[in-house]
């Protein structure tokens, strides 16, 4: 062959040619095979190699072949894998060898880069051309870098694309608006979810403050949101508010703002998200009528319940009242029995329609429950006392034992105690016809602040059927049916004790054998009083001094008036009547009175207006107050609180027992001077 | 058939090749090689129907010239059996800038197949030779090896010029894989009369400028100071078929390419011209190129197989009546191999060592081992 003609100019050349290959594009491999496929040609080689650096193998890896089928010959060739180990291990950039009886290797250092292999057949590259290409092979390097850098940024790209192209879906497809404003409030980013909520066009709205979206009822404290945040007051809020919608009405939004920050934490906008929240808040409202309706209807049959008790009440004290008064003149024996009749089928009437109140009030949830210290001894005498003369009559032996330990005053409800009690006990009478009856209390524990005592009533009466004792505590539920028609009762009695006891922090169980007997057992939790008080004053106080009162009666009702009339005469009291609330207000504007039995419910003016009224008078005259007490059949939750309110100083429900009545006299007999307020609301007020 | 069948006749008329080739294929061929000269005036319209209903692979094309024994021919088909199925692809597009060879090639042909010899004909007058041929030798390596030529007409008309089982074809490539191998030998005997120069604009095959200068006013400047001869409207050629250019390697060789024609100041080159690439304008002497041949015949073992020669056509018109002593040369230095072949527009081969090329003005010679 003809050798070079002008040596230096063909090097030159060589080198201009293949310099102006390098680099021409950004992919590694595209930009090898432009280089190399001239570059072969040139050289008059067969292929070439190249081994660049790995981040991961901190090795050389083979990353390209030309022809790229040759990838693998330098693997499958022994000879040339070895000699490329061997130029790994003392990299020289101008060794070149033999690998077989033709074929050369020449190797070209790209310095940390790689390092690329020619092969060629017959004859090695000779020394000056090796030299000429070496300025050009470290522009190779610096192309590969490149290369690898562009695929590493492209990668990034790529990945950032992805994340991008992921992003937007999630952001196109969810149903809450995301939005972006600028630091003046102005819209510059809203999603798909926006059109989908309030029907308007988002190129429409870009550019629109944000604020302008809300509605007239929102737009005020909306603006104190969006003003906190972008002010830095606060980095975020959630606040809900309506939005103006083109498709439908205001649409109620919960939207959460948060303030967007450049590096130097300046404010640049606000992001955050509104959710539609419209359903919801229409099911808020709708459960918030419901509720209204069903506090409606609640009071409507509280109101039923209240008026029911007052017109069976109002009868009911004239039966009793008027049974009482008869049984005190002389009567026939037969008189005398038939009397005695009325007057037990009146009070267990009364049991009965107490009950029924009970039950209605616990389940409404409005049990009236108080907490006062009181003489536990005391209470358990009383609990006991209406239920003596039926065990007597019954010729069944009824013992109290109270336990030493047992503190002597506790406070909580007293009344409840003792209606749980006597519930037991009334029970435990009726259904024992031999044998005994007995009401055990003792400690269970007891420290500075609390006791619980448990009650035990046990009797030697028929006993109830295992299978039956579990049922035996659920409303209108008796032992069995024939229990009822034996032994009458509303089968209340057992629930409300329990629902009792629940409420004193107790437990009612209940043990028995058919035939031998049964023990109700519950116990309670009371406060231990911290000081001895006097008791509240008997009814049954022996020595109530006997001086006469003026009272004036305002009662409606005529027989109520002649029980009245039968009970204050025989007590040795003056009395005078006022047929509504007026007239006992002018009563009491013309003359003065000790005492002022007031009902409630009567026509004209009601005993409550009449009481401010007779109050109002008292301070106009600066008049000494006079005792007013609240007599009246109106026996629900909030009575006894509304007669306090209107300035009365004790309360009595009918029917009115005689004790009672008295009790509450005694109060304002002249060595008791007037109390102002909050007495107790069944028995005699506290001095 | 255990060898190749070699059958020429120099009727121009269709049915003398579907007579022949016939006949070939009823001896037994499993593959049909056609070599039709351009004078014959092959249409698509009076060969598709019988092409496609060959019943063995079909391959070859429309040459400006036929070799066979010793002569060579410019009218006449010459039909080759081959003894083996070989497997021939066509792929189109062999102008479009947009194709990438290496994938379409790897797509059509197979990536990583182990190819023993590989036939390349393609539209000689398509503009993307070189990177098909880059984008073969980079899909199947440097162990093959690669032959052809471009076929096409001397008229620069381009038509219809490849044969295949689909009918005629134009713009397209063949590539014929064949599980026998070959010797192969490159010459041209071209020289350097000017230069160098660097191909300072370029458009695939279309020289525009060289040294920042109007390609053709650079080129005539020198061709007509040697030849004495003047560039008229239409004596282009005459004069350029013995002025092509060389780039150089640097172990001395050069890759001819040949000028054809002129577009105003530009060159269009019968293949790609690489950009910035160093070229110089080359000279003929008859008796150096008929030196070459004989050089590359020698190279060529001996044996009894016979042996194609690809000619280029432009050695033809510039030897003129001395072509007779190259194929002469040629086939003293081949013994007693048959000769058999075309003249083409423009060579194809890896020189047997080295890269896969397209070469002008060249000679190739493949002894096929059969």
């Amino acid at each position: 062959m003809v050798p070079f003609s002008h040596p230096s100019l063909a090097l030159v050349s060589l080198q201009y040619e293949l310099a102006l290959a390098v680099g021409q594009e950004l992919e590694l491999s595209p930009m090898l095979r432009r280089f190399f496929a001239p570059a072969l040609k040139l050289l008059g080689c067969n292929s070439a190699h190249v081994w660049l650096h790995s981040d991961d193998t901190f090795g050389f890896e083979h990353a390209f072949a030309y022809p790229a089928f040759d990838a693998n010959t330098w693997g499958d060739h022994p000879g040339f894998s070895e000699a490329v180990k061997k130029w790994q291990t003392v990299p020289d950039s101008g060794d070149s060898c033999l690998i077989d009886a033709s074929t050369y290797l020449q190797f070209l250092s790209m310095g940390s880069v790689g390092f690329c292999v020619l092969v060629r057949k017959h004859e090695p590259l000779e020394p000056r051309i090796v030299a000429a290409l070496k300025p050009i092979v470290e522009r190779l390097a610096t192309a590969c870098v490149a290369s690898l850098e562009h695929r590493e940024s492209e990668r990034l790209r790529a990945f950032a694309a992805e994340n991008e192209a992921r992003l937007r879906t999630v952001v196109e497809a969810v149903g809450e608006v995301i939005f972006q404003t600028d630091r003046a409030g102005r819209l510059i980013f809203l999603n798909p979810a926006w059109t989908r909520i309030t029907g308007r066009d988002i190129q429409d709205c870009l550019g629109m403050p944000l604020l302008g979206f809300f509605s007239d009822e929102d737009r005020d404290a909306a603006d104190e949101v969006l003003t906190s945040v972008l002010a830095r007051w606060e980095q975020s809020r959630r606040f809900e508010a309506r939005l103006l919608a083109l498709h439908r009405e205001k649409v109620w939004v919960s939207a959460q703002i948060e303030r967007r920050q450049n590096t130097g934490s300046t404010a640049i906008g606000m992001t955050g998200t509104l959710v539609d929240i419209t359903t919801q808040r229409e099911m808020i409202d709708q459960l918030i009528d419901a509720r209204q309706a069903a506090e409606q209807a609640s009071e409507a049959k509280s109101a039923f319940l209240a008026n029911m008790s007052h017109e069976i009440r109002t009868p009911m004290n004239g039966v009793i009242g008027l049974a009482q008064l008869a049984l005190e003149e002389d009567l026939s024996a037969s008189a005398r029995s038939h009397l005695e009749m009325i007057l037990g089928s009146a009070e267990d009437l009364l049991v009965i329609i107490n009950d029924i109140l009970d039950f209605s009030k616990i389940e409404a949830g409005r049990l009236d429950f108080v907490e006062e210290p009181f003489d536990l001894r005391l209470s358990l005498d009383k609990a006991l006392s209406p239920v003596r003369l039926g065990a007597e009559r019954k010729g069944l032996d009824l013992s109290l034992k109270v336990n030493e330990s047992v503190p002597f005053r506790v406070s909580g409800d007293p009344a409840r105690l003792k209606q749980v009690l006597l519930n037991l006990l009334s029970n435990a009478v009726k259904f024992t016809h031999e044998g005994s009856i007995g009401l055990e209390v003792t400690t269970l524990e007891h420290n500075a602040d609390h006791a619980r005592l448990q009650f035990v009533v046990s009797d030697t009466g028929i006993g109830i059927a295992p299978e039956k004792q579990a049922r035996i505590f659920e409303a209108f539920t008796q032992a069995d049916g024939s229990v009822n028609r034996a032994y009458g009762g509303t089968g209340l009695g057992l629930t409300i004790s329990q629902r009792l006891v629940d409420l004193m922090g107790g437990q009612l169980r209940l043990q028995s054998v058919p035939g031998k007997g049964s023990r109700f057992i519950f116990d309670a939790r009371f406060r231990v009083a911290v000081a001895e008080t006097p008791g509240p004053v008997s009814a049954t106080d022996p020595e109530l001094p006997s001086v006469a009162l003026k009272i004036l009666v305002a009662e409606d009702n005529a027989i109520n008036r002649r029980l009245m009339a039968g009970l204050l005469e025989k007590l040795g009291h003056r009395f005078s009547f006022a047929r509504d609330g007026q007239e006992a207000v002018d009563a009491f504007q013309s003359e003065e009175f000790d005492v002022v039995l007031m009902d409630m419910q009567m026509p004209v003016v009601d005993g409550l207006k009449a009481t401010r009224l007779i109050r109002a008078l008292e301070s106009t005259e600066q008049r000494t107050p006079t005792p007013i007490v609240a007599l009246t059949a109106n026996a629900m939750q909030g009575d006894r609180e509304r007669c306090l309110e209107a300035g009365m100083n004790a309360y009595l429900s009918k029917p009115v027992r005689t004790a009672d009545l008295v009790a509450t006299l005694a109060c304002y007999l002249p060595r008791h001077p007037v109390a102002p307020r909050g007495l107790n609301p069944s028995s005699a007020p506290k001095p | 058939m255990e060898r190749l069948r070699i059958a020429f006749t120099d009727e121009v008329q269709p049915h003398a090749l579907f007579a022949l080739a016939d006949q070939i294929v009823a001896e037994g061929a499993r593959s049909l090689m056609v070599l039709a000269a351009d004078a014959n005036g092959c249409r698509p319209e009076a060969f598709d129907d019988w092409l496609r209903a060959v019943p063995v692979p079909v391959f070859g094309g429309v040459f400006p010239q036929l070799i066979h024994a010793q002569s060579n021919h410019e009218r006449g088909y010459l039909v080759v059996g081959l003894p083996e199925t070989v497997e021939v692809f066509n792929l189109g597009g062999l102008s479009d800038p947009a194709v990438d060879y290496s994938r379409s090639v790897s797509d059509l042909v197979g990536a990583g197949r182990r190819i023993v010899s590989m036939l390349v004909l393609v539209d000689g007058l398509a503009s993307r030779i070189s990177a098909l041929l880059d984008g073969i030798y980079d899909t199947f390596g440097s162990a093959p090896f690669y032959f052809g030529g471009g076929a096409g007409s001397l008229s620069f008309v381009r038509r219809p010029c490849l044969f295949s089982n689909r009918g005629m074809l134009t713009d397209h490539a063949q590539i014929v894989v064949s599980s026998v191998g070959a010797a192969l030998s490159v010459e041209h005997g071209w020289e350097k009369l000017a230069g160098p120069f660097v191909v300072t604009s370029v458009y695939r095959n279309v020289i525009e400028s060289l040294d920042f200068q109007p390609a053709f006013e650079v080129y005539r400047e020198h061709v007509q100071a040697e030849s004495g001869c003047r560039f008229g409207e239409d004596n282009f050629f005459d004069i350029a078929k013995g002025f092509p250019f060389g780039m150089e390697k640097p172990d001395g060789s050069l890759v001819v390419r040949d000028p054809i024609a002129r577009e105003g100041n530009n060159l269009v080159c019968v293949g790609e011209v690489p950009s910035h690439s160093v070229v110089y304008l080359l000279r003929g002497d008859k008796e150096r190129l008929i030196d070459a041949a004989a050089r590359s015949a020698a190279r060529i073992p001996p044996g009894k197989a016979p042996a194609m020669l690809i000619d280029c056509i432009s050695r033809v018109l510039f030897l003129e009546s001395e072509f007779a002593r190259e194929l002469e040369a040629v086939q003293k230095g081949l013994g007693e191999r048959p000769l058999f072949g075309m003249l083409t527009l423009g060579e194809i081969a890896n020189g047997g060592t080295s890269c896969l090329e397209f070469y002008n003005k060249t000679l190739v010679l493949a002894a096929i081992h059969l």
